[in-house]
């Protein structure tokens, strides 16, 4: 260690007095600087809307968090959708919130709320506690027996210190093995945690030292008002770290006023209340590096002792930022001087990230999310599913024939279009991660059924095409709102740049598509013989089993191309083609699966009936395959482990099980009608003896 | 003879067998996939996949119900039949069968490639420090028992006692070596693939054998199987001398130390190791995390690869991108911060004869399964296509 960093070392100690150190996680309350910061007794509350141009402009504030550099949107956006299970939030209509009362709050406006506002922001109800049994854990059984499942900061309390002994017990038990209840106590301590830090990101830098001043002090402030303010004692910490060095070095141990310790004390005292400010601005990271090389960009207290360690001229431009910060906490009371200093906060970290690569797509990410590609599309396929319902209805509609293409058309587009724009902004093949494959596996679903009723025209795939999108978008969008954190996420190496990697994930990808697409073909089959729809009409069902045949074959060449491209991706990446993990277990199941029925209807096995409850079946393998095996919580590469999916994925089950069994009835139904009249033309004359009949 | 010859083949190459074997080969997937969380992968690997029978599943069906089912082995065995003699041999030969006849040589070439690997491929780890260098990499699941004869620099003579003369010592069974011209004989037995030394009698299960008043406890094996620990009983008969009895244990931090005949020897249960025709030195190890989190971006070894013949050549092993020579590959595995100036890298190395046949078989199925599968949706989109005319002409 260098005598400087030494010396460095030595300030770190005198400041961080009361921040408890090597914790685990760190209490909210450990955070606030206390030391010597005045506390506003009257705090500012905001009473108009926030100017627009004020709000667009935070928006596209580039923060560094998750292993990436992304714009403030996303980093709120992730966070609300945390804490309130929603992207935006209403204030309650409710006399307590005066004029702004039920109004919505975009992502970025409640996080401008609670960094610039927090006193009035800890009173919105914006803290989803998803069981009540949590909160009577903490000793909050009053709020627990109201309705609501949602709490402000404020109603937390005392609760606050309990829960973060329970998370801290419950965080030493592995995830899968910890109960639903012990899991919710973790997760939202650590939601409230984020919530803190936030909270102080930016009201800290208002704040003015009271701390005693020597004369040394007095005399190292002399250019201002008088009030030592964060940015004061930044400005010349080098200096007053100089200073204090040299006292200290003159100064015995235990020295008192009498022989110059209280001067050193007292230069010791302005830096520990700097030093705290910046630790209590929390750990969102907003200042970039100093240099271009560097990627790690910084959270003022990493400035702090950047600062210590390399001097004011080194950080002096960074600095610059803080003051704006401050100058933008300070307007707080001023709606007009806010947007100002808010919009020349964020021009300026712009231009100072500027040099910086990974700021570059900020402004496409924000069109990305401001796009909300994924939602629009999931009301195109709602209205296109209701347009299609009610051409069933009346089925000589054409006009209602072709709404539903519009809508479905226009489904697709958005749904490609969002797909695409995740690649360019990541860099990277459109599947990686198990929200990708949501994505990607609803696309091409909606995909190939259009392009089967293109050909066909039976308006079965077109009904499939956008029920399956509607479904797959609600079940994309549940899934991100469960999750809660950032879907534009960074990759571990060994998924990162290479060519059979991402070949394996697309071509496998389409592989469960287009099965999962073939099995609820075959239950239109299924459920239209169980129900008698069309029943005068066999070129229907005939249409249907070829729609079902044709769709599993390209599955087939999907699936099996997919699942030997990953072996070969395995081969380049660890030397082996075949591991029996269960991620390429599920994947050869699919691929066996198709095989059996593929197989069975060539040898004869399997006629109509028997194709089409092997496919409803093959829904069930690809549920094993995509979901399942990532709730079993074991294997080398299984992506995305989260138990909660289980109960998801049994309900899947349930459904598919009741489609089989629906299909089943339904085939023993027509069977036993067919027998009575001795007609059954589904049955092959010649000798079958496998499942010969089904 | 002759048709009940003709009848055997007709059962081998035809349409149930396959079908039935790839259903039950499903089974086997699912049911070893499920197993996998109980016994862990290796385990349920040898039992569901390189077996000829298999009892399952691994949780009895309502608490009591297991079967007798095909293993992976005999299943993918009577595929490979089945796929020969009835895809390939008697498959009808016509221009639209062609796509299944080459499909079906792309699939026999992939079990083979498999089976190969499965009896010929050897693979372990090398791991480094930056600036040493190794000639031999250690396998992940065999063990041996290496007797060294100590000189005056340290070990002068090496033996080893192999995977399967060691594991051939469990139950009741002895393995017995002897290492020419030495002065020394042993006897292993009591091996067990997991285990610890326990004082003897202070554990339930604990066996009865004790050394110096230790025993052997044995424990169930890992679900990872990398981190078994094996031990064994050891007996050391010294050529005129009485004999003297030791445990061995991977997990031991000192080697058995035995003296016969004035030679010393140090003997100790190790992960096997099997030579490289060329050595490895790790002259820069990088690593990267995702800025601000603990996640590695990018990982590599800078390494120079000596071979004796010439100047040492510079290789740079990254994720994805392996260094092969001579029959080996070397894969960036896995890396560990030691904490020190000095970083340590893991290479894992195989030798697999059938290395690239996965590859070929790809491409000789992707053709087969472009033809069959592009004619039959070319058929399929002009009957349709003729139905929705004949409809709109009705």
């Amino acid at each position: 260690m260098s005598a400087r960093n030494l010396w460095s070392f030595g300030l770190a100690l005198v400041w961080t007095g009361g921040v408890v150190l090597g914790a685990a996680v760190q209490t909210p309350s450990a955070q606030t600087p206390s030391a010597h910061a005045s506390t506003p007794t009257d705090a500012p509350r905001r009473t108009a809307p926030y100017d627009t141009e004020l709000v667009a402009a935070f928006e596209r504030l580039p923060v560094q968090s998750e292993g990436r550099v992304k714009p403030f949107l996303a980093f709120t956006e992730y966070l609300l959708l945390r804490l309130n299970e929603r992207r935006s939030f209403t204030i309650p209509d409710s006399e307590a919130f005066g004029e702004l009362a039920g109004q919505r709050l975009s992502s970025v406006e409640w996080a401008l709320d609670l960094m610039l506002y927090p006193e009035q922001a800890d009173t919105y109800p914006v803290i989803v506690v998803p069981d009540r049994d949590v909160l009577d854990l903490i000793g909050l059984s009053s709020i627990a027996n109201t309705k609501r499942q949602r709490h402000s900061w404020n109603e937390f309390g005392p609760g606050i210190e309990r829960l973060q002994e329970y998370a801290r017990e419950y965080g030493r038990i592995e995830e899968d093995k910890r109960s639903r209840i012990q899991n919710l106590a973790v997760y939202l301590f650590h939601d409230l945690v984020e919530y803190h830090n936030l909270r102080s990101a930016f009201a800290v830098f208002s704040g003015r030292y009271s701390g005693p001043r020597a004369q040394i002090v007095t005399g190292a402030f002399t250019d201002g008002d008088g009030v030592i303010r964060p940015t004061d004692s930044l400005r010349r910490l080098d200096r007053l770290a100089e200073v204090w060095r040299e006292l200290s070095a003159k100064t015995e141990p235990g020295a008192t006023a009498a022989n110059g310790g209280e001067e050193a004390d007292s230069i010791g005292q302005v830096i520990g209340w700097t030093g705290e400010v910046m630790e209590a601005a929390g750990p969102l990271a907003w200042l970039p590096p100093a240099a271009t090389g560097q990627e790690e960009w910084l959270a003022p207290k990493a400035l702090f002792d950047g600062l210590l360690r390399d001097g004011n001229e080194v950080w002096d431009v960074r600095v610059g930022a803080i003051e704006h910060v401050q100058r933008f906490a300070d307007a707080a009371r001023n709606p007009v001087a806010l947007a100002t200093a808010g919009r020349a906060f964020v021009t300026a970290m712009r231009e100072m990230s500027s040099p910086h690569a990974a700021i570059h797509d900020i402004d496409a990410e924000v069109s990305y999310l401001r796009g909300d590609w994924f939602g629009k599309a999931l009301y195109c396929f709602l209205f296109g599913f209701l347009a299609a319902a009610a051409s069933w209805l009346r089925l000589r509609s054409k006009a209602l024939y072709r709404v539903t293409w519009a809508l479905g058309l226009a489904g697709a587009a958005l749904v490609v279009w969002g797909v695409v724009q995740r690649c360019v902004l990541l860099d990277r093949p459109p599947v990686s991660t198990l929200y990708e494959t949501i994505l990607f596996v609803t696309g091409v679903a909606v995909i190939v059924a259009l392009f089967i009723e293109w050909i066909g025209r039976r308006r079965v795939a077109l009904s499939l095409a956008v029920l399956l999108g509607a479904v797959g978008m609600f079940v994309a969008y549940m899934y991100e709102s469960h999750k809660g954190t950032d879907t534009l996420e960074e990759l571990r190496a060994v998924l990162r740049t290479n060519f059979w990697l991402g070949v394996h994930v697309t071509t496998v990808t389409i592989g469960y598509s287009a099965t999962l697409l073939a099995g609820f073909i075959a239950q239109v089959f299924l459920f239209g013989k169980l129900f008698g729809a069309k029943r005068d009409d066999p070129a229907f069902y005939q249409g249907v089993v070829r729609m079902v045949y044709g769709v599993l074959c390209f599955a087939t060449f999907f699936a099996t191309f997919g699942t030997i491209a990953g072996g070969i991706w395995a081969n380049d990446s660890w030397g082996r083609f075949w591991g029996w993990d269960p991620k390429e277990n599920g994947a050869l199941m699919i691929v066996l699966w198709q095989l059996v029925t593929l197989h069975g209807r060539m040898g004869g096995f399997f006629r109509n009936w028997g194709l089409c409850l092997m496919a409803v079946i093959g829904n069930a393998v690809v549920a094993f395959s995509w979901w399942h095996v990532n709730a079993l919580g074991i294997g080398l590469h299984t992506y995305g482990f989260d138990a909660s999916l289980y109960a998801g994925t049994m309900i899947f089950y349930g459904t598919q099980g009741l489609a089989l069994g629906a299909g089943a009835f339904a085939c023993w139904s027509e069977r036993r009608a067919l027998a009575s009249r001795s007609v059954d033309p589904d049955v092959a004359p010649a000798k079958r003896t496998l499942l010969a009949d089904v | 003879m002759k048709p009940v010859l003709q009848k055997i083949l007709a059962v081998l190459a035809g349409f149930p067998l396959a079908v039935g074997l790839l259903f039950f080969t499903f089974i086997a997937t699912w049911l070893g996939t499920l197993a996998q969380k109980d016994i862990g992968l290796l385990e349920a690997q040898h039992k569901y996949f390189e077996s000829l029978v298999y009892i399952g599943p691994e949780e009895a069906l309502f608490g009591f119900l297991r079967f007798p089912l095909p293993g992976g082995m005999l299943l993918m065995s009577l595929l490979a039949v089945n796929l020969v003699l009835g895809g390939i041999v008697r498959l009808r030969k016509s221009w639209s069968r062609a796509g299944i006849l080459v499909m079906h040589t792309g699939v026999v070439m992939l079990l083979v490639a498999g089976w190969v690997r499965l009896e010929y491929a050897e693979d372990g780890s090398i791991g480094l420090l930056e600036g040493e260098r190794g000639d031999e990499y250690v396998a992940f699941h065999e063990y041996e028992v290496a007797v060294g004869e100590i000189g005056a620099e340290g070990v002068v003579r090496e033996w080893v006692v192999a995977d399967e003369a060691l594991r051939a010592a469990s139950g009741t069974s002895t393995s017995t070596a002897s290492f020419a011209g030495q002065p020394l004989r042993l006897t292993l037995s009591g091996f067990a693939l997991n285990a610890r030394v326990v004082p003897a009698g202070v554990m339930p299960g604990t066996r009865s054998a004790t050394v110096d008043g230790f025993s052997v406890q044995t424990l169930k094996p890992e679900a990872e199987a990398e981190f078994n620990l094996p031990a064994c009983y050891v007996t050391a008969f010294r050529e005129g001398d009485s004999a003297q009895g030791g445990i061995l244990w991977l997990g031991a931090r000192q080697p058995w130390t035995v003296r016969a005949a004035d030679r010393t020897y140090v003997i100790e249960l190790r992960k096997r190791r099997y030579p490289l025709p060329f050595s490895i030195e790790l002259v820069k190890f990088t690593h990267e995390y995702h800025p601000g989190t603990n996640m590695p971006r990018h990982f590599q070894s800078d390494v120079l690869v000596h071979d004796g013949t010439g100047a040492p050549q510079p290789q740079r092993v990254r994720m994805n991108e392996p260094l092969r020579r001579d029959g080996f590959v070397a894969y960036q595995h896995q890396f560990r911060d030691t904490g020190s100036t000095q970083l340590y890298s893991e290479l894992q190395v195989v030798k697999n004869p059938a290395d690239q046949w996965p590859l070929w078989s790809l491409i000789v199925m992707t053709a087969g399964m472009l033809a069959h599968f592009v004619t039959k949706l070319v058929r399929w989109i002009v009957r349709e296509t003729e139905t929705l005319q004949a409809g709109a002409t009705r």
